[in-house]
C-alpha cells in the first residue's frame, strides 16, 4: 500500500499495546514513529497517541488512500454494531435448550459455543490451578483493555499528515475534544482536504475502538450468565474478546456488507 | 490485580467527572506557518480560533486581509479550513460524550 518504507497509516502509543484488529487493521503500530521532539506551542508534548498518515506526494493517490481507510473503519463499526444482536440471539437459542454441541452456526459462534462446552467440562473436572492459571490472563486482557479505554479519553491525540517528504498540518486533540492545528502557509484547498481526512480517519478509529472495548465489556456480562460454574466465570472475558475480534474478521460478513453497500450505491 | 483493576475503574470515573467540567467549553484553534526556508511547527502563528460554550455563547477570532480601500476582507482559504476542524470537533466531542455515557451505564451494571 505503500510507496515508502514507512506504513500509510502509523499509530504510537508509548505505555500500550495495540493488536491491528484493534486499530481496524488500518493503522499499523509502530514503536519506532515516536515521540516527537516538539509541538505547536513549542514544546514536548507527554502522554500522547500519535496518528501518522504517510502519504505519497500525489494528492488524487493521496485521497485514495485516506477515503479506503475511512471506508474500512467505516465497516468495522457497522460490523462491531452487529455484535450485540448476533450474541442475545446466541443466547436465545442456548437457553431455549440448544445443545452446545450444535455446529450449524457462522464460525464465531461455532468457535464461542466450543470455548463454552470446553469450560463448563473442565469444570466438572475442578481444577483450581487451572482456574488461577485462566484467571491470571484474564486479569491481564482485562486491564490492557481497560488500558486502552483510558488512553482513547485520557491521551492527546496527535494527528499529522505528511505528503510525500514534508510535513504539511499538524493536529492536538486534547481529551475533551479541543483542536489545535496548525497548517503550512502554501497548501491548495486539495492538500489542505488531506489532512482534514486524516483528522476523520484517527478520530473515527478512536472512537471505533473505545466502542469496540465497550462492546467487549457488554459482552462478557452475557457470556458469563452462560457459565454455570464461579470457576469458569472469568474465562467469560476472553471469550467476549475473541467473539468480538472473529466477528470482526469475519469475511463473510465483510463480504456481505460490501456487496449490499455495492448494491445501494447503484 | 483486582487492586489493579479497581484502580483503573476509579481513574475512568474520576476521568469522567473532570470531562464534564472541561467539556463546558470547546475550544478550536488554527494556526498558519511559513514555508519559506526550514518550515518549524514550534513556530506556527494563530490565524483562527473559536470557543463554543455550553450556554451556547460563541466566540470566533476571524482572519481578514487588509485592503487599500473598503473594508478588510476575510481570508477565505485558511477560515474554510478552520471551519471544518470546528465541525469535525463538535463531531468528536458528542462521540465522546456518548461513549463515556456508555461507560457510565457499563460502571452501574
Amino acid at each position: 500500500m505503500n510507496p515508502g518504507s514507512s506504513p500509510v497509516f502509523q499509530f504510537f502509543d508509548a505505555d500500550s499495546t495495540y493488536s491491528p484488529s484493534d486499530l481496524m487493521g488500518v493503522w499499523e503500530s509502530d514503536e519506532q514513529v515516536g515521540p516527537v521532539s516538539f509541538d505547536i506551542s513549542g514544546s514536548q508534548p507527554v502522554n500522547m497517541q500519535i496518528w501518522r498518515a504517510n502519504l505519497p506526494p500525489d494528492v488524487n493517490q493521496a485521497h485514495s488512500y485516506l477515503k479506503a481507510g475511512i471506508k474500512q473503519v467505516e465497516l468495522s463499526r457497522q460490523i462491531l454494531e452487529s455484535v450485540p444482536s448476533r450474541l442475545d440471539q446466541l443466547r436465545e437459542e442456548l437457553g431455549s435448550g440448544t445443545s452446545f454441541g450444535i455446529s450449524d452456526r457462522f464460525q464465531p459462534e461455532a468457535e464461542l459455543v466450543e470455548f463454552l462446552a470446553n469450560s463448563e467440562a473442565r469444570a466438572i473436572g475442578v481444577s483450581f490451578s487451572i482456574a488461577d492459571q485462566f484467571d491470571f490472563k484474564v486479569g491481564e486482557t482485562f486491564t490492557g483493555l481497560l488500558h486502552r479505554l483510558r488512553n482513547s479519553f485520557n491521551k492527546y491525540a496527535w494527528v499529522e499528515t505528511r505528503l510525500g517528504e514534508r510535513l504539511i498540518a499538524r493536529t492536538a486533540v486534547d481529551w475533551s475534544g479541543d483542536f489545535h492545528t496548525a497548517w503550512t502557509g502554501d497548501l491548495d484547498q486539495a492538500e489542505a482536504g488531506l489532512h482534514s481526512r486524516t483528522l476523520r480517519l484517527a478520530l473515527k478509529t478512536r472512537d471505533v475502538l473505545a466502542r469496540m472495548i465497550l462492546i467487549i465489556a457488554r459482552a462478557t456480562v452475557k457470556i458469563s450468565l452462560l457459565l454455570s460454574s464461579p470457576i469458569t466465570a472469568p474465562l467469560a472475558l476472553p471469550a467476549a474478546y475473541k467473539y468480538v475480534h472473529a466477528i470482526m474478521a469475519d469475511q463473510e460478513l465483510i463480504a456481505f456488507i460490501r456487496n449490499k453497500e455495492h448494491l445501494n450505491a447503484k | 490485580m483486582p487492586n489493579e483493576i479497581e484502580q483503573t475503574i476509579k481513574n475512568v470515573a474520576e476521568k469522567i467527572g473532570k470531562y464534564i467540567e472541561d467539556a463546558a467549553t470547546l475550544t478550536v484553534q488554527t494556526d498558519y506557518l511559513n514555508t519559506e526556508g526550514n518550515p518549524d511547527f514550534g513556530q506556527s502563528r494563530s490565524a483562527a480560533l473559536t470557543v463554543i460554550k455550553l450556554d451556547g455563547d460563541c466566540k470566533t477570532v476571524v482572519p481578514v486581509r487588509q485592503r487599500d480601500t473598503g473594508p478588510a476582507e476575510i481570508e477565505s482559504g485558511i477560515f474554510g479550513l478552520h471551519q471544518q476542524n470546528v465541525s469535525t470537533a463538535i463531531e468528536y466531542r458528542a462521540r465522546i460524550l456518548h461513549a463515556l455515557l456508555e461507560v457510565i451505564k457499563q460502571i452501574r451494571i
